[in-house]
């Protein structure tokens, strides 16, 4: 699973522009909510000349607004799924390096479900529950599968537990390093939290009673 | 019986200063700091105008600073530390109950402070930082006591992964519903929370064997 970043060593491939776009969005919206943004706004921050190439790619404001969270999102499906099929030790640290690798490569992802969560809009909160709920069904099945000593009604608690620890440390990265007083995203500190979840996750699926 | 409070003025026994705090804290749970107006909150807490709500506040940043701190003080006091206090599965049992009945009590609590933690405004930045500090040195004391499985530099992380776990479920209860399809704030659910938060606390704090030392 490599990134975007260290895919194509020796050519440095040109982003497409929708793809530009789309970044720009994704910066705006996590920092501002899908209210605080104009498309104006986004189109200058993505350096196009005009409202109106930004259209070419996206239909309207929601449009980009989807095809960022779906741009996010749906890769975590895929790391959730691939955990799930390879059932044995040591595969739970796996999805864990990965998750982690994922949103500290994607700082406004977080943030951006965070906001989204919050959002009073019907509309904008039904294109996230349609995003996060094959997420969530995928980590319900890897628990469920897990084994360990919870029942199934406790599953859902134990799924949403761990997404918020795993996402909140990213989308509160902000309020942590005020509250912490270190950076939560310099190198030692994602390591240290790195090692924090795996441990956790190995007390939290641990047959110990 | 709680003690009659100086100047009680209204039918519920509370005072203007805290039903213009329950007022803003509603509102600016739902839509932010920028998205309020002082007329609004005047509105809702049943005053005829602003000018009575600025008898009591100088401004919107103090009616925010105000319910922040409202929230957030009470939680240091919930947080056992200090002398003889030894932290294990039944202190953190006893404390996952306080903590729940009062964010459960306060459901405007938790989304207002994830809210505040969004907000990037300067004026704003270091108001929660500053009510969430004492918290967090208290939390990490009383988990320095404790006989587990952590080394001293995965405490903060310890300490911040409880914060997610314990407020995350409240603060994003709009979220949850929609996802786990089924309201978060019910009773049989809260009560859901509740045990799956002591089980976590046993496992994540209680005294390991000797190979859980990694």
């Amino acid at each position: 699973m490599a990134s975007r970043s260290n895919a194509a060593a020796t050519v440095e491939e040109p982003r497409s522009t929708r793809d530009v776009i789309l970044d720009a969005a994704e910066r705006s919206f996590a920092e501002r909510g899908f209210a605080g943004v104009s498309v104006r706004e986004i189109a200058t921050e993505a350096g196009l000349k005009n409202q109106a190439s930004l259209y070419h790619h996206f239909k309207n404001k929601r449009a980009l607004y989807e095809a960022v969270l779906s741009r996010g999102i749906t890769p975590l499906i895929s790391v959730v799924v691939e955990s799930g099929t390879n059932a044995q030790p040591g595969s739970d640290e796996t999805f864990l390096d990965h998750m982690v690798t994922y949103l500290a490569e994607h700082p406004h992802l977080p943030r951006l479900i965070q906001r989204a969560g919050l959002d009073d809009s019907k509309y904008l909160r039904s294109a996230l529950t349609r995003l996060l709920r094959p997420f969530y069904t995928e980590g319900l099945n890897v628990l469920a599968a897990a084994g360990g000593p919870w029942q199934p009604e406790d599953l859902p608690h134990l799924a949403a537990g761990l997404y918020h620890l795993i996402f909140g440390y990213f989308a509160n990265s902000g309020l942590l390093e005020a509250v912490l007083q270190e950076d939560p995203r310099s190198p030692e500190a994602i390591a240290r939290q790195r090692r924090f979840l795996k441990k956790a996750l190995n007390l939290l699926l641990g047959a110990q009673r | 019986m709680a003690p009659r409070r100086p100047s009680v003025n209204h039918d519920d026994g509370r005072t203007t200063r805290e039903m213009i705090l329950d007022a803003a804290e509603k509102r600016f749970a739902e839509r932010g700091y920028a998205g309020v107006a002082v007329r609004e909150i005047a509105t809702d807490a049943g005053l005829k105008n602003q000018a009575s709500l600025y008898h009591h506040f100088k401004n919107k940043r103090a009616i925010y600073e105000a319910v922040l701190a409202r929230g957030i003080e009470p939680l240091i006091a919930l947080i056992p530390g200090g002398g003889s206090f030894r932290f294990d599965s039944d202190t953190a049992e006893a404390l996952v109950d306080v903590m729940l009945n009062y964010l459960a009590e306060r459901p405007n609590l938790p989304r207002l402070i994830q809210r505040a933690g969004l907000d990037d405004a300067k004026y704003l930045r270091k108001t929660l930082p500053k009510l969430l500090r004492p918290l967090y040195e208290q939390g990490l004391r009383m988990l320095s006591t404790a006989n587990g499985p952590w080394r001293q530099d995965e405490l903060p992380h310890v300490a911040a992964g409880f914060y997610h776990l314990i407020f995350g479920y409240f603060a994003n209860a709009g979220l949850l519903e929609a996802v786990l399809q089924s309201d978060p704030a019910s009773a049989q659910a809260v009560s859901r929370q509740r045990s799956f938060l002591k089980m976590a606390a046993r496992k994540l704090l209680g005294p390991q064997g000797a190979d859980a030392r990694l």
